[in-house]
């Protein structure tokens, strides 16, 4: 018999947002942050804005246990289930070694896309993603920015809004779930004709790795790179037509940074964003997108009417 | 029936799958080079890129022996056109190659390949009449030859009808095979694994696994431990990789499953699945890449 002995963690995620007016207002909650964590003797980990980085580095120099991460990687943009995943797999590292962490990050107008609806997909994304993890992430929005999907981003998603520097109750909150079933993950801007297309069965998911792995040679993805694409893509193409209704399509472009995949069917997912956190160890469900997020540089899922559909980009 | 070629020998085998094929040519290619014979291998429709792969994962170093040309691999192209000429042209070039290998000092002359196309050929000298005139031009000498038959794709008059000019008909028999992946027996408590595992196929692993466990803890030899040789085992998807860990956590604390020839590919993802968590779990990585 098999005794698990991991330690639960004795707290979870706190999400809390605060809006702010002008640049002395954004420094003053940052800098009100990192002093409280600093105070409590937990690291901070930021990704905000390069003056207010030159501050905070200015005031706390290394002391404070500082990390500023970097903004999401170019092949993420527009996925806000993308960011939240490397985001976790970050502070689930970090905290693992820490304890828990705070975290501030900034709102930043170049990845609001056509109407902001990617901050709604982010932390609801978020709140799952990070939801066993013990830190303290505080996001911080500009008044002047807020769109109605971004007002719909800090009030669906924070627990708790920070106001006159006190986190206050926030009566609006929903569960992710919810938030995603009201304001779907939108889906990434669409592509070209693709180069190569496969229909499928549950019998042909070997010719969907072997085209695959086709394609990573000639964009000369690295093997481990190419090894890890695949299982990437037979796990997604597995869900597809073991969940989905009939065929399903598989899709892909060589493109200059590397290998772009989709994973089209016609079902339609009862978890609005799967494979964001770790599955238990005991739990055979569950685990094969999870592991898929791992391995890629994007992996965005999004249903509409037609149903369920899946980008992966891996990058060379 | 056997299921080892030796010098002299003229056999036949029937296969149903690529996998089997890779694995009975590849056996028969593996004695010979061991014994320091000539190998020749007549490619067809890529058979000889799977053989060499097999033969690889079993044998190791084969660049030196196509290096060396002791084992030659003959092009679709050349293998086609040796078979629409006269049948004296190609037992011409059989019986120079035979003595030229002994010539070199090598022990004999080991011949076979991928002869589905050469069978279907509507026009030419039939097969059965290459065998028979084989039969002839070797008599004392030390050659081997093994003509597999694609029962997918020959008729089975036809096989039955070339079976019957072989005195002796290899046989490599399989737990299961459905094309994608091939399940041998090498002893009781010994599988090997090769080919892919996915959806269509993974519930009939763990069930072979669990059987073979089931069989391991009735048995009285006291064996202690299941192992899957995963050596050629090209892919394993998640739910597949996951199943092996739970089932080896299943396992009493007085066994082992152990899990012999792990790609760095399949190792990776056992680790994501658990492994490390299974005491009952033995990884053993491959020797060879």
């Amino acid at each position: 018999m098999i005794v698990e002995t991991r330690v639960a963690s004795p707290t979870r995620l706190e999400h809390r947002a605060a809006i702010y007016s002008a640049l002395p207002n954004l420094l003053h909650l940052v800098l009100s942050q990192v002093q409280a964590a600093a105070d409590r003797g937990e690291p901070v980990a930021l990704i905000v804005e390069p003056d207010v980085e030159r501050e905070v580095r200015a005031r706390f120099g290394a002391a404070a246990g500082l990390m500023i991460l970097p903004p999401p990687e170019a092949a993420a943009r527009g996925s806000g289930q993308t960011v939240a995943t490397h985001l976790a797999r970050e502070l689930r590292e970090l905290a693992g070694v820490t304890g828990r962490v705070s975290f501030v990050m900034q709102h930043e107008p170049r990845l609001d896309g056509t109407d902001g609806a990617y901050w709604t997909e982010l932390d609801a994304a978020v709140n799952v993603a990070l939801a066993d993890l013990p830190i303290t992430m505080t996001c911080l929005f500009p008044a002047i920015a807020m769109q109605p999907e971004i007002d719909r981003a800090v009030r669906w998603n924070h627990p708790q809004l920070i106001e006159s520097g006190l986190p206050l109750t926030n009566p609006d909150h929903l569960p992710p779930d919810e938030v995603i079933a009201a304001a779907p993950a939108p889906p990434l801007p669409q592509l070209g004709p693709a180069q190569q297309r496969l229909v499928f069965t549950p019998w042909e998911l070997h010719a969907v790795r072997a085209a695959v792995a086709d394609v990573a040679r000639r964009v000369s993805l690295d093997e481990q790179r190419a090894e890890d694409l695949v299982i990437a893509v037979n796990e997604i193409a597995t869900n597809a037509v073991e969940y989905g209704a009939g065929d399903a399509e598989v899709l892909l472009w060589a493109s200059l940074d590397g290998l772009i995949c989709e994973v089209h069917n016609t079902g339609h997912l009862t978890q609005p964003l799967p494979g964001l956190q770790p599955p238990h160890p005991g739990d055979p469900r569950g685990r094969g997108i999870w592991i898929a997020r791992q391995l890629c540089d994007l992996l965005h899922i999004w249903n509409d009417r037609d149903g369920t559909h899946v980008r992966i980009h891996a990058i060379c | 029936m056997l299921t080892r070629v030796t010098p002299g020998d003229h056999a036949c085998a029937a296969f149903d799958s690529d996998q089997q094929l890779a694995e009975i040519a590849s056996d028969f290619v593996a004695d010979g080079l061991v014994r320091q014979e000539k190998v020749c291998f007549l490619d067809d429709e890529g058979a000889a890129d799977a053989m060499l792969r097999r033969l690889s994962e079993d044998l190791g170093d084969v660049p030196s022996y196509l290096a060396s040309g002791q084992l030659a691999i003959v092009p679709q192209e050349a293998t086609r056109a040796s078979f629409e000429g006269p049948a004296e042209e190609l037992l011409d070039v059989i019986s120079e190659s035979i003595t030229a290998a002994l010539d070199q000092g090598l022990a004999g002359f080991r011949l076979t390949g991928q002869l589905t196309w050469a069978a279907q050929r509507s026009a030419g000298v039939s097969l059965a009449d290459y065998d028979l005139a084989l039969d002839r031009i070797w008599a004392d000498c030390p050659v081997s030859v093994l003509c597999p038959y694609d029962t997918r794709r020959l008729p089975p008059g036809e096989i039955e009808q070339l079976r019957g000019l072989h005195r002796i008909e290899l046989v490599a028999p399989a737990i299961f095979d459905d094309g994608l992946l091939r399940i041998t027996q090498s002893s009781r408590f010994v599988l090997r694994l090769a080919g892919e595992v996915d959806h269509s196929n993974r519930s009939t692993v763990l069930g072979v696994v669990e059987s073979t466990l089931d069989n391991a803890l009735r048995s009285t030899e006291r064996s202690d431990e299941v192992r899957l040789n995963l050596t050629s085992l090209r892919f394993l998807d998640v739910a597949a990789a996951h199943q092996l860990v739970q089932a080896a956590e299943a396992f009493p604390v007085s066994h082992r499953l152990v899990l012999a020839g792990v790609r760095p590919l399949l190792q990776r993802l056992l680790d994501r699945c658990g492994a490390a968590f299974a005491p009952q779990l033995v990884i053993q990585g491959s020797a060879r890449p």
